[in-house]
């Protein structure tokens, strides 16, 4: 069993995980934690990548990658939270429909 | 050739210096004098030109280089002055005659609340006239050229307030410009063929065009010059153009500027001559015009028009000149046909003033205004009468001999002999109606008016005289000129003389029987044929045709402007623009607003694309 | 170091006048960036010609990932441009002094010059497209928060317009480095090299055709031409004058940088079909411009004919077609230019632009009727002012390609004659209309007069001395020419 699968492996099972947490829950933490999983899907394989070929872009990428999860999980977060605060109950997808059509 | 002399720079200095000086001083101090400084500037240029014609009567000749205007690749243009006996002799006479139309017009337009203004742009086109006299390249000359064209537009629209006077500025101008795309293609087409514009290189070395080239830019040119000349068919604008005041009419539409097309193809001539069968047909459309413009100015009524339609005619003798006898006849005639005419626009000019009062201040008067003038303006008189038997061709005033050398040059084609002998007919025919009538006869402004016609002041009829007298007395420029030119000229036969005498007497003979003396109402030959004056007032058609061809491109003009654009390009785009709003209206209904249906949309959509890239590769 | 200050300078400048504590500061300070910039390019032409070299003054960073690099160099029609770039701007900020705008309406103009500078001085395509499309969002809102009546409309036509015209250009710009790539195995963004190496295969015509749609809707040429009468009409008068007298330059620019010299075998074979554009252009813009009422539009319709001669100039691929296209470009800013300021005085006094509103102004504003005409004759083409060397020059290159168009092309002349005059005497000659009659109508004040005769100088200085900016862009017309 070699790394690549391994890291491929890794990956595929996060970003599936990350899309059914996506597209299937309705809560709103937790689609911003699916998307932080496919997130990450990507940054494995962009690490292993990188070491594998020794290139430090890649790592740069993986940094600058992690730097913006963090700052969206922030302000995602932050926006969840202020809808709390007007409902008092764990917010919901169904009640944001003011794009509905 | 020689180095330029100063003489030479006060040419284009002078007039500069008074044109900057009028405009940014008297101009705006004090504007009653802004006259003096542009005299100051004539009687220096004409000085100047009549050294250099000094000079040039003991052989000399000069050229130079100012500075260099264009140069791109192919396209070399030096600003330079060419003082060759050709542009000597017409300068000389332009620079005379302008001054002594200049110091008309301080007469005429003294009252004019504008004098300043008239002044400036009057002094303009003398600048340009100068400029174009002494270019020594088709560029230069062409710079002049559009120059004085805008003088001219300038000079026609000068009395703003009147729309014929705007119409008939515009329509100046539209119709050179008509002419002046085939001077810029001639002048292109030369770059093309030959690498050069200037003179000396062109005419030195003849082989630089074949004379299929020579055919083409020579034909170009020569329609730039029709519209310039105003030979046939695009003179429409020089009747129309006496809507100016009258010192305008004379220096500008009669004496210099409408003969800088004769004087372009006389500078050409080196390359028209290479043109096989060019010149005859210069020749035809200049007989062809000649008697056109005779037969317009024996029907006109207004004095000024009947003028307009002399000089038309006279350009087209001009014409016939350079066509058929070469370089001197179509000179000569240009110099003493200057003299003459200036000096009959300044007395209709006169006439005009004189009437003032019982015109109600109307800027022209016709032939039935006027009558028995002689006794109340005897000066005018003299100098009119001076200047019709020199127009008509009566030995031995200037006229006649002139027309002499362009007739001898024409006897060897039959119809232009034909049409020579008919103009010369035709030009004592209407100069004496318009002598008889204005000056003879009854005094019909007496009758319903209270105003008495008086003389001008002497400021006025001086320069007039002065005028009249150089054409009657221009025949004695003829050797000197052809000495210039270097050309023996080619004496009419006693045939030719004999009947061109016959001609010009019958002419006079028929206008006395013509002109109805008896005051009032129209002579009965007038009233009988009302669709023959109807014909002869619009040219016989063609002045409507030529209003309703720009009319038709006006009208096209408006439906692009205003159909294709306001009603489908304007449209057309805003309705493809609304596209995109209706198509989010139909798609929008589709969206239930909850998020994970967008993100499914979005992670199919990626998925769509990963599979499709992965497949192109 | 030198050349970046010329965009840099005005970019950073825009938000320190945007934050500026009063509106008198805002204005002062856009008018000291201004001229700073204008008197720096002025001073460029010492080190510039100190060079050898085509391209020069070049500067660049260091070379990125694919191809992507900071890497700015200017040649004579470049530098030209620049000039004109920084004295519109100044113009327009001077001429427009004593309007109340706020803050931001300086700081766009200042951002709208450095997105102009950004074009003229890039020479990586990356680079060059991002001021590219840069450059609308100034002027998107100049247009759309300080225009006339239907500025709304207007500002979004012509963003929606330019906007696909540039998605368009991109496209072909990708494509174009696609091919590149194709050819040479490297892949890069730079213009030097993209130009170097000439573009082929069976993609060439597709991308060739969309980089010359991209550049036609900016100068534009008819078809392509319904934005800008709109966008004209309703900008404010500075507006206009950047808008025709340097925005409309960027097209014609990168036909000159980018098209003609990566497809010169394209180039010569589309002559028929873009020198037919361009004298259709010519036509149908001194047509349309005849059946105007409104100043304004004349004025716009007679830019598309005067492109159109920048167009028959630079698709004639002779030095001489190239160099009157090159001086075609900075005569239509002045004139033009020198037209919306005027038009933009008058509105300014009227609040009328209709022909028909005025009349008579000759006798009240003399001054105003001899800067209209003359500026006016230097657009319609009078010799010995600017405006005809460089359609002289086009005209010839023209008729060097093909006569007939070249016959057909100059009756542009007579055409300009019917619009400009006309519309000349029907404002100052002809009677007085209902807004002539406004005792707001005066005559032209000390500032707007001196504006106007700094615009005097090079129209005349243009026309009668046009060697030292022939000069100029010689070397760099040769080079194309000779592709």
């Amino acid at each position: 069993m070699n790394a690549e699968l391994v890291a491929w492996a890794a990956a595929s099972a996060l970003f599936s995980i990350g899309t059914a947490f996506l597209l299937l829950r309705r809560q709103l933490v937790a689609m911003v934690v699916g998307i932080e999983l496919m997130v990450n899907a990507a940054n494995i394989l962009i690490v292993f990548h990188a070491v594998r070929r020794a290139d430090p872009q890649g790592l740069a990428v993986a940094l600058l990658a992690l730097a913006a999860a963090a700052a969206e999980v922030v302000v995602g977060f932050a926006l969840i939270l202020s809808m709390r605060n007007d409902e008092n109950e764990a917010p919901e997808s169904s009640h944001l429909r003011e794009l509905s059509g | 050739m020689s180095p330029l002399p100063a003489a030479a720079l006060v040419l284009l200095a002078a007039p500069l210096a008074a044109l900057a000086f009028g405009f940014f001083v008297t101009h705006r101090v004090r504007p009653r004098t802004t006259h003096l400084p542009i005299l100051a500037s004539c009687a220096a240029v004409a000085a100047a030109s009549l050294a250099l014609l000094g000079g040039a009567l003991g052989g000399a000749s000069w050229s130079g280089r100012l500075f260099t205007w264009i140069s791109a690749a192919g396209v070399q243009v030096h600003f330079g002055l060419l003082l060759d006996p050709l542009s000597v002799s017409v300068l000389s006479m332009v620079a005379v005659v302008g001054f002594l139309i200049h110091i008309y017009a301080v007469g005429y337009m003294r009252h004019d609340a504008a004098f300043s203004r008239f002044f400036l742009y009057f002094h303009l086109f003398f600048f340009a006239m100068v400029g174009l006299l002494t270019s020594d390249n088709y560029l230069q000359l062409y710079l002049f050229w559009e120059g004085v064209g805008l003088a001219s537009f300038l000079l026609i629209g000068f009395w703003q307030h009147k729309p014929t006077a705007r119409a008939a500025a515009w329509k100046a101008f539209l119709t050179n410009r008509v002419g002046d795309v085939g001077f810029l293609l001639a002048i292109l087409l030369l770059f093309r063929w030959t690498g050069t514009v200037a003179f000396a290189d062109l005419f030195s070395n003849p082989s630089l065009l074949s004379s299929q080239k020579a055919f083409i830019v020579g034909f170009l040119l020569f329609w730039g010059a029709c519209a310039k000349s105003a030979q046939f068919p695009l003179y429409v604008w020089l009747p129309d153009a006496m809507e100016g005041p009258t010192p305008v009419s004379a220096l500008m539409h009669a004496a210099t500027m409408v003969t800088a097309g004769v004087f372009l193809l006389a500078r050409s001539y080196p390359l028209l001559e290479r043109a096989p069968g060019l010149l005859p047909f210069i020749a035809l459309v200049g007989a062809f015009t000649a008697v056109w413009g005779a037969v317009g100015a024996f029907f006109r009524k207004d004095i000024k028009r009947i003028l307009a339609y002399s000089t038309v005619s006279h350009l087209g003798l001009m014409t016939l000149g350079r066509g058929g006898g070469g370089v001197f006849p179509a000179v000569f005639h240009l110099i003493v046909h200057g003299f003459f005419k200036a000096a009959l626009f300044l007395c209709a000019g006169n006439v005009i003033h004189g009437l003032h009062d019982s015109l109600g201040g109307a800027p022209t008067a016709t032939v039935d205004d006027a009558g028995g003038l002689r006794a109340s303006m005897p000066m005018t008189f003299a100098a009119f009468t001076l200047g019709a038997v020199s127009l008509a061709g009566v030995p031995p005033f200037g006229g006649f001999w002139s027309k002499e050398f362009v007739l001898a040059g024409a006897f060897g084609t039959p119809a232009l002999a034909a049409l020579g002998l008919l103009t010369a007919l035709g030009s004592s025919l209407y100069i004496g109606r318009m002598l008889f009538l204005t000056f003879l006869g009854r005094r019909s402004w007496q009758k319903g008016h209270a105003a008495h016609a008086h003389e001008a002041p002497p400021v006025m009829w001086v320069p007039v005289l002065l005028l009249s007298l150089g054409g009657a007395l221009a025949g004695f420029l003829a050797a000197p000129l052809a000495r210039l030119l270097g050309v023996e000229p080619h004496h009419a036969s006693h045939t030719v003389t004999a009947l061109s005498i016959a001609s010009m007497a019958a002419g006079f003979g028929l206008a006395w029987a013509a002109a109805d003396l008896a005051p009032g109402g129209e002579p009965a030959w007038r009233s009988r044929h009302p669709a023959l004056l109807e014909a002869v007032e619009s040219d016989f058609g063609w002045q409507p045709f030529c209003d309703r061809a720009a009319g038709a491109v006006a009208g096209a003009a408006r439906f692009l402007g205003d159909i294709v654009e306001g009603s489908i390009w304007d449209p057309g785009t805003e309705d493809a623009a609304a596209a995109f709003p209706a198509l989010s209206e139909v798609l929008g209904r589709r969206a239930r607003g909850i998020l994970n249906d967008y993100a499914l949309l979005m992670t199919a959509g990626a998925a769509g694309l990963a599979i499709l890239v992965s497949l192109c590769f | 170091m030198l050349l970046t200050g010329l965009w840099a300078l005005p970019m950073l400048t825009a938000p320190l006048v945007w934050a500026a504590p009063s509106r008198r500061a805002a204005r002062l300070l856009a008018l000291a960036a201004s001229s700073a910039v204008l008197l720096y390019s002025i001073w460029l032409w010492g080190p510039f010609s100190a060079e050898e070299g085509l391209l020069r003054l070049h500067e660049s960073g260091a070379p990125g990932a694919y191809g992507l690099r900071y890497h700015l160099a200017v040649d004579g029609v470049s530098l030209s441009l620049c000039w004109l770039t920084a004295f519109l701007s100044l113009v327009s900020i001077v001429a427009t002094w004593s309007d109340e705008r706020p803050n931001a309406y300086w700081a766009a103009f200042l951002a709208l010059e450095a997105a102009l500078m950004g074009v003229f001085l890039m020479q990586n395509l990356f680079w060059f497209y991002v001021f590219w499309d840069a450059a609308l969002i100034p002027m998107f809102f100049i247009i759309g928060l300080w225009g006339s009546g239907n500025r709304r409309r207007a500002a979004f036509k012509f963003i929606l317009y330019t906007f696909v015209g540039g998605l368009t250009l991109l496209l072909g710009l990708v494509g174009l480095v696609a091919l590149h790539h194709q050819a040479t195995g490297a892949w890069t963004w730079e213009i030097p090299e993209l130009t170097r190496a000439t573009a082929s295969g069976p993609w060439a015509p597709y991308v060739f055709l969309a980089i010359a749609a991209g550049f036609a809707v900016k100068v534009p040429v008819f078809p392509l031409h319904n934005w800008l009468p709109d966008a004209h009409t309703e900008a404010p008068a500075a507006g206009s004058v950047m808008l025709a007298g340097a925005m409309l330059k960027m097209g014609v620019y990168g036909l000159m940088r980018i098209l003609v010299p990566a497809f010169p075998a394209l180039s010569a074979a589309a002559l028929p079909w873009a020198a037919g554009l361009g004298v259709a252009s010519i036509l149908y813009g001194a047509l349309c411009a005849m059946a105007q009422k409104d100043l304004k539009r004349l004025i716009a319709f007679t830019s598309v004919s005067h492109m159109g001669f920048c167009i028959v100039g630079i698709f004639s691929l002779t030095p001489e077609g190239l160099s009157g296209a090159a001086l075609q470009m900075i005569n239509h800013g002045l004139s033009t230019g020198g037209l919306f300021l005027l038009v933009g005085f008058l509105y300014e006094r009227a609040h009328a632009r209709g022909l028909d509103d005025f009349g008579g102004l000759a006798q009240s504003a003399p001054w105003f009727a001899f800067f209209f005409a003359f500026v006016m004759l230097s657009s319609i083409g009078l010799p010995g002012l600017n405006g005809f060397v460089g359609e002289a020059l086009s005209l010839y290159g023209l008729l060097r390609a093909s006569p007939p168009l070249a016959a057909a092309a100059s009756l542009g002349a007579v055409l300009a004659a019917a619009y400009g005059l006309p519309s000349f005497q029907r404002v100052f000659w002809a009677p007085p209309g209902p807004a002539s009659r406004s005792p707001l109508v005066r005559d032209l004040t000390f500032r707007e007069q001196a504006v106007l005769w700094t615009l005097a100088v090079p129209i005349v200085g243009l026309g009668l001395f046009p060697k030292p900016l022939l000069d100029l862009v010689a070397p760099a017309v040769q080079s194309l020419a000779q592709r």
